[in-house]
């Protein structure tokens, strides 16, 4: 595989990563703030109780933003650990 | 019991027609199927809403699990999961149409009788809970089944909204945008079948 081509994919791959990153960032601002805009009721105790839907999509979010930053970083060491044997 | 001119479920075509009662109707059943378009957030998922409602056209109150609807009432059904309850919930839907939310939501409604009345009280009773299965359009469309006969909703796989709102369009009743004026309060019941009154922060400002 020629240098430049090795530079073709690295760049592709790197800009996957940041893509997918923004992707979750901006998953889970959204889904946080549409969850904090859901109507919202006042119980006889002076509780407050709303829709938990979007809750539930944003701790799904979190874990699946876990999981791809525990495997960029494990992608990250192994790469290291790869170039630094030549 | 007449039947109409039954149509072909497929392609998506609006020509279903429903099944007369099969005796005097008490009440008009309507199921709603909301798939979220109007309120979507750009690249999030919003997977909708599915509820039903209850309007009492008969001369005597209908009885619901603790809840008596008077005639010329109406009220909205549907389960949640929410912090204060997971389960049916009444009104809740109702409050928020009245604050503008399911734009575009698509129903179909049809007269049931006391008997088909009896039954979704029954079904409620057994009923009162929000899991992924156990899901806002499955509590819908088995409502709606419970006192639909002929005209019953069947979808595969997991109950979605859009998959409800897919089997409503097929029939020529079909109608967009029709609402629930929030008249009555929202709430839900407790274990012991006490009515808990929720009230709209909005409404309470």
């Amino acid at each position: 595989m020629s240098g430049k081509t090795k530079k073709i994919i690295r760049i592709a791959v790197t800009a996957a990563v940041v893509a997918i990153d923004i992707y979750l960032l901006y998953a889970l601002i959204g889904t946080m703030a549409v969850w904090l805009s859901q109507p919202r009721f006042i119980l006889p105790d002076g509780g407050v109780t709303s829709s938990l839907g979007f809750l539930i999509i944003f701790i799904i979010y979190a874990a699946l933003a876990a999981a791809v930053v525990a495997a960029q970083i494990a992608a990250w060491v192994l790469y290291g650990r790869y170039k630094r044997r030549g | 019991m007449a039947l109409l001119t039954p149509g072909c479920a497929g392609g998506g075509a609006k020509n279903k027609t429903l099944a007369e009662p099969a005796g005097a109707a008490a009440a008009v059943l309507r199921v709603y199927a909301y798939d979220g378009d109007s309120e979507r957030v750009f690249l999030l998922p919003n997977l909708g809403h599915a509820f039903v409602s209850l309007s009492n056209t008969g001369d005597a109150a209908v009885e619901l699990p603790g809840l008596r609807l008077l005639p010329g009432e109406e009220i909205t059904i549907g389960t949640w999961g929410q912090r204060a309850h997971w389960g049916i919930w009444y009104n809740v839907e109702a409050r928020y149409m009245s604050i503008g939310h399911y734009k575009g939501v698509i129903s179909l409604a049809k007269p049931v009788t006391a008997d088909g009345i009896a039954a979704m009280a029954d079904y409620m009773r057994g009923n009162d809970r929000w899991t992924f299965g156990e899901n806002c359009s499955k509590f819908a469309m088995s409502l709606w089944n419970s006192a639909a006969g002929r005209d019953a909703l069947a979808v595969d796989g997991v109950v979605t909204p859009n998959k409800l709102k897919r089997q409503i369009e097929n029939y020529s009743a079909a109608e967009t945008d029709r609402a629930v004026e929030p008249a009555l309060p929202t709430g839900f019941l407790d274990e012991d079948g006490n009515f808990i009154q929720a009230v709209l922060q909005e409404e309470a400002e």
